[in-house]
């Protein structure tokens, strides 16, 4: 319940900022490049893609509400929206969460844009993998569809995978907790975000171990993607050199 | 002075200044082959090594000079392998972590030699390799 209530204030903060961005923003400067100081980022805040899968913003500094820095474990996972989208997935991650059973099957979940499709130059030949906001590895989610989005496997492995690891690993050494944020960001009614912000803070030690805010890219070198329906085509640098 | 480091698939090290990650069978290992020696380190290391008991344990910010023939040296951070090496010590995690510094070399092609690779379970990690490279 009450980490029902802390993602329902959330949001509520996430339109107010919104609309302040809209209508304020000129005038206080707001919309500097990755730094809208409180976690709720639009697309015009994040840098675009430019080789790397992942890119630092806000200074690495993770928007976590002070009250919120304590060792008791939750996770909470936002509604679906009206056109069937995942929100931001939060959770404050100990060992108590993490799964002890291998992980079961999550084909059964067809998150919004999703197509089966596969290219001869993504590793592992299909370009859309099911993208667990907050890694099995974590909390141990299955098939929950408030937790998976439609993510190519350029995002899956190089860009969250890297920090998925970094948290989980972190947290079986120490037994520390981390306050763990992943949101994905759609332009518009975009069906398929253009990326997810991940945001991390080791609670114990405050954010010695663990402290960062990236953007990973919902992108696939070699093939583009129209985000608005999940339709892809191969590159045309690609298709010339196929 | 022989170098110790850890470093991740791509050799990556840290990322915004801080470890990728970090094993307490490494940091055994580690003091295990300093034992009858010193081992320097960054003061920011300590707390890594302190709570084993490594009472050969020296912190100090400039520990890369101070470390003598025979001496180890555990960093954690490099711009540039140091001068007066004997042998350089890498633990390589079985993972890719996020990464924005590397160590600095590739010791391959600067004519290092790797003399010993080791594989072991660490207590965080599935497993890990050490490799030990001399001239």
């Amino acid at each position: 319940m009450r980490a029902m209530k802390r993602m329902v204030s959330y949001v509520v903060m996430l339109c107010l900022v919104a609309g302040a961005y809209y209508f304020l923003g000129p005038e206080l400067g707001l919309g500097e490049p990755g730094s809208p100081g409180d976690g709720a980022y639009t697309l015009a805040d994040l840098p675009a893609y430019s080789g790397s899968p992942y890119v630092v913003i806000n200074g690495n500094q993770p928007a976590f509400a002070e009250e919120d820095r304590t060792d008791a474990a939750y996770e909470s996972y936002s509604p679906l929206d009206a056109l069937g989208r995942c929100g931001a997935a939060e959770a404050n991650i100990g060992v108590e969460l993490m799964p002890t059973e291998e992980r079961g099957s999550i084909g059964q979940v067809q998150p919004t844009g999703w197509h089966t499709v596969t290219y001869d130059c993504v590793d592992g030949r299909y370009l859309y993998n099911r993208c667990h906001l907050i890694g099995f590895q974590l909390t141990g989610e299955n098939a929950n569809e408030e937790n998976l989005i439609t993510g190519t496997r350029y995002l899956n492995v190089e860009g969250m995978l890297p920090f998925e690891d970094m948290v989980a690993d972190y947290i079986t050494e120490t037994e520390n907790h981390v306050l763990y944020r992943v949101t994905p960001v759609f332009e518009g009614e975009n069906l398929v975000a253009s990326g997810v912000v991940m945001e991390a803070l080791s609670v114990e030690d405050d954010g010695e171990g663990i402290c960062f805010a990236v953007y990973a890219y919902n992108v696939q070198p070699g093939v583009e993607i129209d985000y608005a329906t999940g339709e892809s085509w191969l590159a045309e640098d690609e298709a010339a050199a196929a | 002075m022989i170098l110790v480091a850890c470093v991740d698939q791509t050799g990556g090290m840290s990322f915004h200044n801080r470890r990728q990650s970090r094993d307490r069978e490494v940091v055994r290992r580690i003091l295990a082959d300093a034992d009858g020696s010193r081992l320097w380190l960054a003061q920011r290391s300590c707390p890594l090594f302190v709570p084993l008991g490594g009472g050969q344990v020296q912190g100090a910010e400039d520990f890369l000079l101070r470390a003598g023939a025979g001496e180890y040296a555990f960093a954690e951070a490099l711009a540039a392998l140091p001068d007066g090496l004997e042998a350089v010590v890498l633990y390589r995690w079985d993972k890719r972590y996020p990464a924005d510094q590397w160590f600095p070399a590739d010791l391959g092609a600067l004519g290092w030699r790797l003399a010993r690779r080791e594989t072991f379970p660490g207590y965080s990690h599935k497993t890990i390799e050490k490799e030990t490279y001399i001239r």
